[in-house]
């Protein structure tokens, strides 16, 4: 039994390097951002929209040529 | 109490014990090589865009196949951006009216599935969509969640997800996360499984709060290995079938780098393009596409400067030309590769701009077009006069398939 309670703990050790190496996420706090976003135009260029538009409803501000 | 007196030598003969420290050391060097199996590689490569010639997409491509994306009395696309392909379906997240439309491969329109409010079981606005074993995960940033859907559009169920506006995937037993440089998080990617983060790539400070949604986003290849082009960066992130950051590649265009630091400075006005154009500098890689035996790179420059490269699997450059010109069926097909069927590379255009070529009439009746452009035409006559959309499918040429 006692071998046995060995083996597992030093199991146990070996694997908890991983466990310690983890990151942690950060609260959920805050809204949405409200930031503009940046797209592709199918022709490659980048225009910036505010989105999402019905939750600000300050639709394209700068649209594809 | 004599019992807790444990003394391992007394347990153990030394057989067993040598028995049990080698299989500790095996252990061991078992994690040791797991660990540089996800070593996050970087592996640098250079290319040299002035020697780059002016080509023909026939040295890309074999041939082109039009599908008009057809509209029924209620349902047509506002602004189509990411387009998936899975199981002889057409996915595509309508950025307007975050819905995802499903079409056939003939361009009929199937299904639709709808924002509709708030509530329980319902999205309200899309960041991105994923489609994994047979479901459809869509994530809501605003209502904090992932709404799945099966692949006739039916609900399924929905789950709590932290995360704000994301471009995210959704694999087996784990999620892939680029946070738009969110400044709660110090990295710009992150792995989560339900009992571990990884994060991968550090956010500079001069990115915090740079949202930026790409319309191919993560893609994944047979092999279910994803990848990922880096947005305001010149890398692509290679993760394995486990979501585990495997490769960084990142390209090095020598003289013609936009330096990070200065184009920030320089902000996004006129300043910023004009440095750009004027010195020809590669802003990002516009379009990365993971087909089923080859990579491609598109480079849109400021300066007009338009550059395809093909990679094969060892990320050898097979191919790499500029400004190539519509040999196939002579269409201006000068669209940026939007999306990819793993044998095709394809492009979204608008039937406005498609049906503006000018010399429309006149190449429609060349001999030897490799294209379906007639047929396409005659059949959807009515449709392409009215605002819709298009994809052209560009098969690749066999002998890059080898």
């Amino acid at each position: 039994m006692r071998k046995i309670a060995f083996i597992v703990l030093a199991f146990a050790l070996v694997t908890s390097s991983q466990v310690f190496g983890q990151a942690s996420l950060p609260g959920d706090e805050g809204g949405p951002r409200e930031s503009p976003e940046q797209r592709r135009c199918p022709d490659g260029k980048i225009k910036t929209v505010c989105e999402p538009h019905d939750y600000l409803g300050c639709g394209d501000i700068k649209g594809c040529a | 109490m004599n019992k807790l007196n444990f003394n391992i030598w007394e347990e153990f003969n030394s057989s067993q014990i040598r028995l049990l420290l080698l299989s500790l050391l095996l252990l061991i060097s078992c994690e040791v090589k797991d660990l540089e199996r996800r070593r996050n590689e970087v592996i640098n490569i250079e290319i040299d865009l002035d020697s780059f010639k002016e080509g023909k997409l026939s040295d890309l491509y074999d041939s082109i196949y039009y599908v008009l994306l057809k509209p029924d009395s209620i349902n047509f696309l506002a602004d189509p951006y990411k387009v998936k392909f899975y199981k002889n379906l057409i996915y595509i997240r309508d950025a307007f009216h975050n819905s995802i439309f499903a079409y056939d491969q003939k361009g009929n329109f199937q299904y639709r599935i709808n924002s509709t409010g708030k509530g329980p079981n319902e999205f309200f606005t899309m960041d991105d969509f994923s489609i994994n074993r047979d479901t459809i995960w869509i994530k809501d940033g605003v209502l904090k969640k992932e709404v799945a859907f099966s692949l006739t559009g039916q609900f399924l169920l929905e789950k709590a997800n932290v995360f704000k506006r994301a471009m995210f995937y959704k694999g087996n037993n784990f999620n892939l996360y680029y946070l738009n440089n969110d400044p709660e998080f110090d990295f710009r990617i992150l792995r989560k499984t339900a009992h571990e983060v990884n994060p991968y790539i550090l956010r500079p400070e001069y990115l915090i709060n740079n949202i930026f949604s790409d319309p191919v986003g993560f893609q994944s290849n047979k092999d279910m290995e994803v990848y990922f082009n880096l947005p305001n960066d010149y890398s692509v992130l290679k993760f394995d079938s486990l979501g585990f950051l495997d490769t960084q590649y990142v390209f090095d265009f020598g003289i013609k780098n936009f330096k990070f630091e200065d184009r920030f400075k320089l902000g996004e006005g006129i300043d910023h393009f004009d440095y750009s154009e004027e010195n020809g500098l590669v802003e990002s890689i516009t379009s990365f596409l993971v087909l089923d035996k080859n990579y491609i790179i598109y480079i849109r420059r400021n300066d007009q400067n338009k550059e395809y490269i093909l990679f094969n699997q060892e990320f050898s450059q097979s191919y790499k030309g500029k400004n190539l010109v519509n040999d196939l069926d002579f269409t201006p097909l000068n669209e940026m590769p939007w999306s990819s069927t793993g044998k095709e590379v394809v492009y979204l255009m608008n039937t406005s701009k498609f049906m503006s070529m000018s010399n429309l009439n006149e190449i429609k009746n060349k001999p030897g077009l490799k294209s379906n452009l007639n047929h396409f035409l005659n059949e959807n006559s009515s449709n392409l006069t009215e605002e819709n959309f298009i994809l052209a499918f560009a098969k690749v040429k066999s002998k890059f398939n080898n």
